[in-house]
């Protein structure tokens, strides 16, 4: 049975943001699923400790927070994983999956020298626009602007749970990202989604796919395409 | 009829607000793509009056959004991860990091 470490610092708005869309799209298709089993880290990945114990019992690792090319960090931006500064049993036969500024520069790279199966993150700054009033705060997958940005990536990660291959997930995700640049009216806006679609990247197999973990396969991907609710 | 001719020129007004905009948003670009060196305070605020000029023509709600970034302290030191539309051309102006930042996200280098 596969089991999935998702990583969710919440303590500035950038993080509250991601964090809360893979509480509320990622999350529950984990728990609901019962051929899967995850392991969530809230708070609690401040310390590396239960990131790393976490890590080397999951098939998939899924992780958001701040990051540069060498580090993905937790809560309160304490380094979680560092370039050539974990055990590679952390990686090895993983499917790994970050939302994260330049992760895919170095670290993911190195992951997959390390024996990681799959990675996808993004080589540059990872931005988005929000509204951020204090409803969005408290609800921020209801942030119409957040969810042009924040979407795409949640429909590669569920094409992941749904168990399509890491290629297909890259597909969903670029395709994502062409869908809401080509309706976006905001000229600014339109630049940013090209930035971050362009800094997607995909390594190792490409036919990777999370093992037996589509027992009931859902058709179509995700119910919520960007822009609705 | 009438109500036809009222539809293609408020038609036509969206267009044009549409071409302004995207005008203006062109000439941002195109003075980051010629001001590469971050360091340059002339060539920052040149940048920073056109982003301006960009903004005002965008609606109200559209200027109150907010840039949200995910670097680590690594990578942007002395950046705020969330900063408001509004203070995008004041950033760029004092902060070269910045403005090396956002441009790589506007030009692409």
């Amino acid at each position: 049975m596969p089991v999935i470490t998702l990583c969710l610092p919440s303590f500035d708005p950038p993080t509250r943001y991601m964090s809360s869309f893979l509480k509320r799209y990622i999350l529950p298709r984990i728990i609901t699923d019962l051929s899967l089993r995850s392991i969530a880290l809230y708070r609690c990945v401040d310390q590396r400790m239960p990131f790393q114990f976490s890590t080397r019992y999951s098939n998939v690792i899924i992780g958001t927070g701040h990051g540069d090319n060498a580090t993905l960090t937790g809560q309160f931006m304490n380094v979680l994983w560092e370039t050539g500064n974990y055990d590679p049993a952390e990686c090895e036969g993983k499917i790994i999956k970050f939302i994260s500024c330049e992760t895919g520069a170095e670290l993911g790279p190195d992951l997959i020298r390390n024996g990681a199966r799959a990675f996808q993150g993004y080589t540059k700054i990872f931005a988005f626009y929000a509204e951020l009033n204090l409803r969005h705060l408290l609800l921020p997958w209801l942030d119409s602007t957040a969810r042009k940005f924040l979407m795409p990536p949640i429909e590669s990660t569920m094409a992941l749970l749904d168990g399509k291959t890491n290629e297909e997930a890259y597909d969903i995700e670029i395709r994502a990202w062409q869908h809401q640049i080509d309706t976006e009216d905001d000229p600014e806006i339109k630049t940013i989604l090209e930035h971050n679609r362009n800094s997607l990247v995909m390594m190792g197999d490409p036919d990777a796919r999370i093992p037996s973990g589509n027992a009931h396969s859902r058709q179509g991907g995700c119910p919520c395409r960007a822009g609705t609710r | 009829m009438s109500s036809h001719t009222e539809d293609n020129k408020e038609q036509n007004e969206k267009e044009g607000v549409k071409s302004e905009r995207e005008e203006k948003w062109e000439k941002v670009k195109e003075k980051m793509r010629k001001h590469s060196n971050p360091l340059d305070l002339a060539h920052r605020s040149e940048v920073a009056q056109a982003y301006k000029e960009y903004l005002e023509s965008l609606p109200s709600h559209l200027q109150q959004l907010w840039l949200l970034i995910l670097p680590s302290k690594r990578t942007l030191s002395g950046v705020p991860y969330v900063i408001p539309r509004k203070k995008i051309p004041e950033l760029m102006r004092k902060n070269p990091e910045f403005y090396k930042k956002y441009r790589e996200m506007v030009v692409g280098e």
